[in-house]
Parts: C-alpha cells; structure tokens; sequence
C-alpha cells in the first residue's frame, strides 16, 4: 500500500541530497559568476557535469567593455583541473593570461585588452562520488525473456529537474554511464559441439595425468578424440580464437546501442558469478552505454541490441560447425 | 515503461508534456506491482485514490513526472501486467489514456526427480566417472537461477579437488599481495577489499548470509568501478595477473572446462562447479541443499532433497556438476568423464 507520507518521506530525502551535491557545484560556478560580474558584464553562462570524470565545466561569456578594470581578477575559489580564456571573436588562446595559485587561480587583464568579449572555461572535480545517483535514475533490463533475447532496455531519469534550474546558467549531466551485462554463456555451451568437447575432456585428462602408463592410455584417447573431431585447428587454437571474441574490440561488433544512449566501451563481466572463487571464461560481457540530461532532456530511453544470430555464427565459425 | 522485467527488481516509467500545458496524472497499477519513488512531483502533490491508484496533481518543474515501481516476487513465474496513466488536461478537461504492459519473470526451479540411490563408479585409466540416474533439476521460469550446492547432515562433504585446490590457493595468494598494493592507492576502498578476499577464501554458498554479503562486496565495487576508473583498471589488471600467472597449474582447457561444468542448461549457473564431495566411507549418505537466487539476488527457499543412498567405487569423490541433469525430457543414463 502506498502511504502519502512514504512517498513524501521519498522525495524529501532524496531532494534534500541532490540539492546538496549541486549546490556544491553552484556554490563555485556562482563565485566564478559574481565575481566576474564585478568588473564585466555577464553574455551567458552554463554549468556541464561531465560524469565519467567526476568534473563540472562551468562556461561564462562576458563583455570587458566599461565597467572597473583590476590589472587582476582573483578566483579563490578552489584549485581548478585547469582553466581556458579565448576571446570569442578569434578563439585565440590566452592562457598566458592565466596564473593558478595556491588558493584558485587569477586572470591578468592585462593581455586582454586586444578584444573585448571572453569565454571562461574553468574545470573542477566533483568530490561526492555520489553526486550522479543523488540527480539521476538509473534502470536497465538485467536480462531478458527467453523468447525476447536481444535487446535490453535502458532508463534514465532525473530525479529532481528542480534543482538544474539554476540562476547562475542551464546545468546539463554529460556521459552518464550506463553498464549491462549481456548474458553468452549459454550461447558459448550450446555452439560446443560434442566432439570438440570429448577432445577437451580427453585433452584435460592427458594434461593431469602423471602415472606413464596412464598418461600412455588416455594419450590414445586423446588422438581418437582429435581424430572424431576431423582436421583443422587444434584445441588450444580454438580456444585462443574463442578468446578473442571477448575482446572489447570484437565484441563491439556484436551490440549496437539505439535510440537516446551511444555505445561506449565493452569488457569481460565481472559480477559475483564471474570472480568467486576464480574467474575463468566470461559468462557475461559488460556493455557501458552513455547518455546526456538535463532540462532539455529530462529522461533517456535507449535500446542495447546483442546482435546473437551474428555472435553464435562467429562462434560456429572459429569451432567449424553449422548453426542448427 | 519498459515491457519486460525480473520480479522483485525496479523498473521505471516516465511521462513527458508540453510545458505550458497543465495537467493532472493518474496511475492505476495492480497489486504485484508497487510504486518505489516519483520524481519532480511536491510532497503535497499526490493524492492516493485507493491502494492500487494514485494521482498526482502539482509537479516541480511542468512537463514531466517520473516513477520508480518495483515488482513483487510472484507466484506465477512469468506474469503479464498491466499500467494504466490517465491524463487530465485542466484547459479542456479532456482526458488522454495509456496503458502500457509488462512482462514479469524469474527462475522457477524444479526437482523433476531425485534417484533413489546414487551408484557412483570411477575409472582411473580413463579418469571418468560413471553415474547412474541422476538428480534431475529443470527452470521452468525465463530467469537465470544461481544456484550453489551444498552438503547437510551426511557422510559427505565438500571440498575443492587437488588442482583447482592449489590453483584457487596461488591465485588469492597472489591476488591479495596486488590488491593489498591497490589499498594502499586507494584507502577509501580498503575495507570493500578485505570482504572480497575474505569472500574468495570461503567456499561459496548462497545461503541469506553469505549473499547479503556478496550482494553488498559486488554493488560496492560497481560502484567503485564507476566512480573510479583507475581503481576499475587496477582492480581488474590485479585479477587477471594473478589468473595468468598461475594458469599453468591447471591450463586454458581445464578452465574452459569448468566454465562449461557451471552452465546448467535452461539459464542455470552452478556458482560452486569446481567443488567435488568427498566421502567419508565408501558407501553413505548424500543430504544436499541447494541455494538458489537471481539476477536481482532475490531470495527463493532453498530445495532440500532427501537423504540419497550413495555407493561410491574407485575414488572417494565426486564433482558436484556431475550429480545434476537439467534437461527435461526422459531420463538419460550416461557416463561423464
């Protein structure tokens, strides 16, 4: 049963944690913002959090016609990751302008006076780790129907679009990562064929055994194995091939991202099942997907598609057997 | 709304209009289905109509609501649900709806049967088992069941067998000494460093204990992983050294050969494959308990089976993926090796 208060008790929680992490953000963009204001006037301003980095970039346009001109504009606000002045009509960097100091960093107007409207960027870390979950839902298909078996659904939504609306410019969320667990395992099992499989039985049986008289009888199995199996490739070689496939580089060919997210990067998967107590093939590949909000979007809805039909081909490939 | 999702786990819904329009939202929802959370919306904004609908008249920012629900654990493994939204534009007084639908699912496990006895021969020239009638286990759900296999009261118990015994210790040895590195880079990870060696050193179970603890070390280190790239890379370098430093202890096949020991057929993943049990006499008790989760690490009552009758000739032990028959259908009488 849904209690008004529970749900009160939801929001209220969770807005006063995202209201914290982005004023934190605003906190500094509005220093930036006042202080230049002080001296120049204010065109534009926007504040991007770029999310793989845990970096907010905040963008301010002034005019530096008029108004107080220090030879120095001090920005104590924190040691920024690094800060850019360009005028607007040619773009020519200035960063020569740019002092950064224990405290922040300053400006010398000084080799301004050539133009009269800038562009600021300035780059800081965002310390709370979990500044992206306080603003952003993140949902995803953990796996799928058997008879629905390529395409997972991804969902990302903002939790309150309130605190974006931000006197000191537009706040947009860059790159939120997104990582699926595409499930092969059964499709590596079902493309084994029996033949492949008794040869690596035997294989593994040669490679432990140490009793010579043993070791010569399971040898003998172990040809009679290879011989079932026909010509071609030896096992070890295969498996070195099978192996390739869970190189992001290959792997990549087997999904495709749709609609509001873009692909990013593939790796071996690594939940429990995949470590403990030691990990040995992948039973999942880890699919990171990106995507963009803010008050332009306030919602992503994107489709992860495991192209399967294509991955057992090349499965069936490299072990040389035809897809039932 | 997303149209499929694993019972028990969220899933989330989200309408969006056009700003300048006022509106109120209703949602009617039925009672395998529960609302977590809704965005944007004030605390004096939603108005519950009964148990099952609710409906949301202010929104903090105009265009858009957002809803988490989260599904329950259901006694039918696949369920097809309904939502339905309403939408009142207070202009016109004109009202739009929606219905979307979901399809709920998880694993359903069942013992199709157990033998009465379990005869249990080994052939040392060939090194192969050959075992009767077998455990035979089925999901009938569209879930994956992670399942682990353990020993109740009985004459056996478990163990790893003699190479994957000396792998597995190599390979946390090593493993700890690049992870104890890693903690001194990254202190604010220790303590979710100490729970993961400690998970690799115990025999894996998914008993409500030992999961609540995977559970927590897994989530720990996604999150880990996503606020930090580095510790990701230094992470998973330190685990894939350890493995292929100590891979000659066991070689590429024999690890492609558990890893195709722990796929059940059906999307049934036996998280302890490696295990073997030993037996006490030559002839004993089996008691197995079997632990079962998913995806979502939900929790489903463990199967008990009955106490089995074993006779076991040539060797003392057994591993445990060799007990088990997934597949449907007649009964297979086989040899393994």
């Amino acid at each position: 049963m849904v209690e008004i208060g529970e749900i009160g008790a939801i929001i209220g929680t969770c807005s006063a944690l995202a209201e914290k992490g982005v004023g934190e953000i605003i906190k500094t963009a509005s220093k930036i913002y006042e202080t230049i204001k002080g001296s120049y006037k204010v065109l534009n301003q926007e504040i991007v959090v770029l999310c793989p980095e845990s970096v907010q970039h905040f963008s301010i346009a002034f005019e530096a016609t008029g108004g107080f001109l220090s030879q120095k504009i001090k920005f104590p606000f924190g040691k920024p990751l690094r800060v850019r002045l360009r005028p607007l009509r040619s773009l020519q960097d200035l960063s020569e302008a740019i002092f950064l100091t224990e405290e922040g960093f300053e400006i010398n107007t000084r080799g301004m006076q050539a133009e009269d409207t800038f562009l600021l960027d300035v780059d800081y870390r965002i310390t709370d780790p979990k500044f992206v979950d306080a603003l952003v839902q993140r949902n995803h298909a953990r796996e799928l129907p058997k008879d629905r078996e390529s395409e997972y659904w991804m969902h990302a939504q903002l939790k309150h679009p309130k605190v974006f609306q931000t006197k000191y410019g537009r706040l947009d969320l860059r790159d939120v990562d997104f990582s699926v667990n595409v499930g092969i395992s059964e499709d590596i099992k079902m493309s084994i064929p029996s033949a492949f499989r008794r040869e690596l039985e035997a294989g593994v049986k040669l490679l432990m055994e140490r009793d010579p008289h043993r070791k010569y009888m399971l040898g003998r199995e172990h040809v009679k194995a290879m011989r079932a199996r026909g010509k071609g490739k030896s096992v070890i070689e295969l498996l070195g091939d099978l192996q390739d496939l869970f190189f992001p580089r290959t792997f990549r060919k087997f999904v495709e991202v749709k609609k509001d997210f873009r692909y990013s990067e593939c790796h071996r998967g690594s939940d429990f099942y995949e470590t403990v107590p030691f990990p040995t093939w992948p039973k999942t590949m880890k699919v990171i997907s990106r995507t963009d909000l803010g008050l332009e979007r306030y919602a992503a809805e994107g489709i992860l598609v495991y192209k399967k039909a294509d991955f057992l081909e090349q499965v069936s490939k490299i072990l040389g057997v035809k897809l039932k | 709304m997303p149209d499929t999702c694993l019972q028990g786990d969220e899933f989330p819904a989200h309408i969006i209009w056009d700003k300048l329009d006022k509106v109120e939202i209703s949602i009617r929802y039925p009672e395998t289905i529960e609302v977590k959370a809704i965005y944007n919306v004030p605390t004096d904004g939603i108005e519950i109509s009964d148990e099952r609908s609710i409906k949301i008249t202010d929104f903090e920012v105009n265009g858009y609501l957002g809803i988490l629900f989260c599904s329950r654990i259901l006694v039918d493994f696949r369920k097809r649900e309904r939502v339905q939204f309403e939408i009142l534009d207070l202009r016109n007084s004109s009202i739009e709806r929606f219905t979307r639908e979901i399809d709920l699912f998880r694993p359903a496990l069942k013992l199709e049967s157990v033998p009465p006895r379990l005869n249990i021969k080994y052939d040392s020239s060939t090194r192969s088992y050959k075992i009767g009638d077998k455990i035979r286990i089925r999901n009938l759900g569209d879930g994956t069941a992670l399942i682990s296999v353990g020993v109740g009261e009985g004459d056996f118990q478990r163990h790893y067998p003699q190479g994957i015994d000396d792998f597995a210790k190599a390979f946390v040895c090593d493993l700890e000494i690049k992870l104890n590195v890693i903690r001194s880079e990254y202190p604010e990870h220790s303590s979710l460093i100490d729970k993961f060696l400690s998970l690799l050193k115990q025999p894996i179970t998914l008993d409500g204990k030992t999961k609540a603890i995977i559970q927590s070390v897994f989530n720990g280190l996604a999150r880990a992983f996503e606020e930090s790239e580095g510790f990701y890379n230094n992470f998973v370098s330190a685990v894939a050294i350890s493995y292929l430093k100590n891979i000659q202890l066991i070689t590429e096949l024999k690890t492609f050969m558990e890893y195709l020991n722990s796929i059940g057929e059906g999307r049934i993943i036996l998280v302890n494959s490696v295990d073997v049990l030993k037996a006490k006499r030559t002839s004993g008790r089996m008691h197995l308990v079997i632990q079962i989760t998913d995806l979502a690490y939900n929790d489903y009552p463990p199967i008990e089976l009955p106490s089995i009758p074993v006779t076991c000739e040539g060797s003392d032990e057994v591993p445990i993926h060799m007990l088990f028959d997934w597949k449907a259908g007649p009964l297979r009488r086989e040899e393994d090796g």
